[in-house]
């Protein structure tokens, strides 16, 4: 009995799998197998009862006062209103008109549409399933292999975890940060050093670009070796699309991730900002793209959708003459130059509200920003719940003494840091098979974060290692999130089978660059030094 | 009132056994033993369907603030960035929009199923099994979950009501004490809506017909 009293803490973690196994929300499973084993704990004198009225305190300052968190549903909002302002048909569409005639090169395609998609809206499972919509049933119809193309699919899906901006970059920087903090002030560091989530983003850029070339280069050797399974496709007498057309579909959706991450790389924004400053141009972006009626007949000329593009052009030109000029209210020694600017600016106020009124009144009146709303806000719930609940868990481990626990485990045994970080790893991969990234961040990072980081171990290394070997675990069969989604859009005819093979190549080349990034820890700490000095 | 929220095992008690999870159990008890009491089912279903109606207002209501967040702060990127003006207050309204999103969203994703689940095993199970795991699972996760955070969480905001605290900063908002009040009205909602899916599933393995889920509207 006293043997399983002094592991209270192991026997939490085992007894929240087997309950998280029932399938019930996983919030409430957290939260409720910790309330239990406090309430064990209280019982056998193991766990200090006053520990359990901290966690309204925990709810109100680690939850719902996270200024970081701000960001989570307004990236929300601009992925969604993305996913509905069907980009994505357009941009594959365009993509194959473009690169289709080569051999493989529908499959490029699809793995460029996939990075930028990702790249534009974070959010895993609608990638992969929009992708999977879209794309599969084109590519076999153009005689590509079906595992090949899921393959394709679910990898470049997945990639919306890795490349920034992304939600759960967002949430693994923040957790990582606290985790940072947490580990000097245990060193008896008063004066931290601190890291932002812009440092975690810079630093998944290259391992990023570096996943999407090694799939490309992938797909070209396929292409090369077996054409029958990435065969070019049937010329049907079409031209190849435009140089305007690729530029009008193609640089919208760049325009929105480069100022996005752009104004959070260059410091002018932090996380928070940026995210609202997307959100708003994809507001821009979807209502440029939807008359209001359809029935309708088109008017000659749809002023709206004019309006709605100057209001865009109207913003980003007053953000543009604050970076040439000193626009700032409020001083005394303002030049006529300054004045004037000042001025225009305020002008471009008109443009710009008449622009977001408009949009807003497109959206709303064809209930797509109803349902983007609503979309929202039920992903944030979901989100926010979890780390409710993940909350709970925590303060119960800890006060099982938790902490300690997985200390002696990652310590033992010698083999310093390395073999921590291994340990680490695997428990997360594992863990990534019935664990959505959420849920791993926000229980198991706070608990072995501080450990790690205590070792000297880079924060932004760990934390796009963690990010990479998540997201191979989504993509490894047969447990991967990832091929769950795109099993569940996928046609009849593709057999699991098929999702399972075409996954293993694109694992190896995901294991591959987490080896790369393991010996060449630059690949993640360079740009973020480069940037933030 | 005041006694709900001591902490005594007979508050516990009378939040936990309250009388829509004892309905919910007698409808599940009374489907075991294969016992028709019809006079059951349609207060089941008036309840259900009120709980369900009131978490769908709240969020028809609530989902405008994601909009009023996008817009406020790209506004305030634009008045600090280029005006270099900004306003505390204004930085404190989008954290209070921000908090309300979610905290009010949360019955209305129980309600649709929005809560993520480990659906391994779960999707495997029968129909009659996944309402098992849902009347069990909101009997001994989500209530005794729910109570502790409206209990301490009712504590914690009643301390903040005392003196009604205001923000830290000087020119911030002057209404901690009500974002701190959203704590115990998120549990007591959660309480709510938890109750109606252990009354769903209750009157499911009872074989009664299920109260319409109500119309979320479908995206377009």
């Amino acid at each position: 009995m006293d043997i399983v009293l002094a592991h209270l803490d192991l026997i939490m973690f085992a007894v929240a799998i087997l309950v998280l196994l029932s399938g019930y929300p996983v919030a409430f499973a957290l939260a409720g197998v910790a309330l239990l084993f406090a309430g064990i704990g209280i019982l056998t004198g193991h766990f200090d009862a006053a520990l359990l009225s901290a966690f309204p305190n925990r709810i109100y300052g680690g939850v719902m006062t996270r200024q970081v968190m701000v960001a989570v549903p307004l990236f929300v909002f601009m992925g969604v209103m993305l996913e509905r302002s069907n980009i994505a048909a357009e941009l594959l569409e365009t993509m194959a008109g473009l690169f289709g005639k080569m051999r493989g090169g529908l499959g490029i395609s699809v793995i460029l549409v996939g990075a930028l998609l990702a790249a534009s809206t974070g959010i895993v499972g609608a990638t992969v399933v929009t992708m999977g919509l879209l794309s599969l049933p084109t590519m076999l119809r153009h005689g590509y292999s079906p595992s090949l193309s899921c393959g394709a699919i679910a990898a470049s899906g997945t990639l919306g975890q890795i490349i920034p901006p992304s939600i759960v970059l967002v949430l693994l920087g923040d957790v990582i940060s606290n985790a940072y903090q947490r580990a000097q002030l245990d060193a008896g560091n008063f004066a931290p050093r601190t890291i932002s989530v812009g440092d975690l983003f810079a630093g998944a850029i290259l391992p990023g670009l570096l996943l999407v070339v090694l799939y490309l280069l992938w797909m070209v050797g396929v292409a090369y070796f077996r054409p029958d399974m990435a065969p070019a496709v049937k010329s049907n007498a079409d031209r190849p699309p435009s140089l305007k057309a690729i530029l009008g579909v193609l640089l919208p959706p760049l325009l929105l991730i480069f100022s996005v991450l752009g104004s959070i790389l260059g410091g002018l924004a932090d996380v928070t900002e940026a995210a609202g400053v997307g959100a708003l141009g994809a507001l821009f972006l979807a209502a440029s793209r939807m008359s209001p009626r359809e029935d309708t007949q088109k008017p000659e000329r749809d002023w709206g959708r004019l309006i709605v593009l100057g209001g865009a052009a109207a913003f980003a030109a007053m953000i543009a003459l604050a970076m040439v000029m000193d626009l700032r209210l409020g001083r005394s020694d303002v030049t006529l130059m300054e004045k004037a600017g000042q001025g225009m600016a305020f002008l471009l106020v008109i443009p710009a509200l008449g622009g977001i009124l408009t949009a807003l009144w497109r959206l709303f009146s064809t209930k797509v920003l109803q349902a983007v709303s609503r979309s929202t806000a039920q992903i944030s719930a979901m989100v926010f719940v979890i780390l409710i609940g993940a909350t709970l868990f925590s303060l119960v481990f800890r006060g099982l003494g938790g902490d300690d626990s997985v200390e002696r485990l990652l310590l033992s045994g010698g083999g310093g840091p390395v073999r921590a970080v291994v340990l680490v790893m695997l428990v997360m991969f594992f863990l990534g098979f019935f664990l959505d990234f959420i849920e791993i961040t926000f229980v198991v990072v706070p608990i072995v974060g501080p450990i790690l980081l205590g070792m000297g171990i880079d924060p932004i290394w760990l934390g796009v290692m963690m990010a990479i070997n998540l997201q191979t675990s989504f993509l490894t069969p047969p447990f991967g999130f990832a091929l769950f989604y795109l099993r569940g859009v996928a046609p009849k005819e593709v057999r699991t089978a098929h999702i399972y093979r075409g996954a293993m190549p694109f694992v190896v080349i995901q294991i591959v660059v987490l080896a790369l990034v393991a010996l060449f820890p630059g690949l993640a700490t360079a740009l973020p030094h480069l940037i933030y000095g | 009132m005041g006694f709900l929220f001591a902490n005594t095992p007979l508050s516990w008690a009378i939040l936990w056994a309250q009388p829509l999870l004892l309905l919910a159990y007698g409808l599940f008890i009374l489907s075991l033993l294969g016992r028709q009491v019809n006079a059951l089912v349609r207060p089941a279903h008036l309840i259900v369907h009120f709980i369900d109606g009131l978490s769908t207002s709240i969020i028809e209501a609530s989902k405008w603030l994601a909009v009023t967040m996008a817009l406020g702060v790209a506004a305030l990127v634009v008045t600090r960035y280029v005006f270099g003006v900004s306003a505390i207050k204004a930085q404190e309204s989008i954290i209070y929009m921000y908090a309300l999103l979610f905290l009010l969203a949360a019955p209305a994703t129980l309600m649709t199923d929005g809560h993520v689940r480990v659906d391994i095993l779960y999707e495997k199970l029968s129909a009659r099994g996944q309402a098992i795991v849902d009347i069990l699972g909101t009997t001994f996760l989500l209530m005794p979950v729910a109570i502790l955070i409206f209990k301490y969480g009712g504590a914690f905001a009643a301390r903040a009501w005392v003196f009604k605290e205001g923000s830290a900063e000087a020119s911030g908002l002057p209404m901690v004490y009500l974002l701190k009040t959203a704590i115990p009205v998120f549990a007591a909602l959660m309480m709510a809506q938890g109750s109606a899916m252990a009354l769903r599933a209750a009157l499911f393995l009872y074989g009664a017909p299920l109260p319409t889920p109500q119309r979320i509207d479908e995206p377009v």
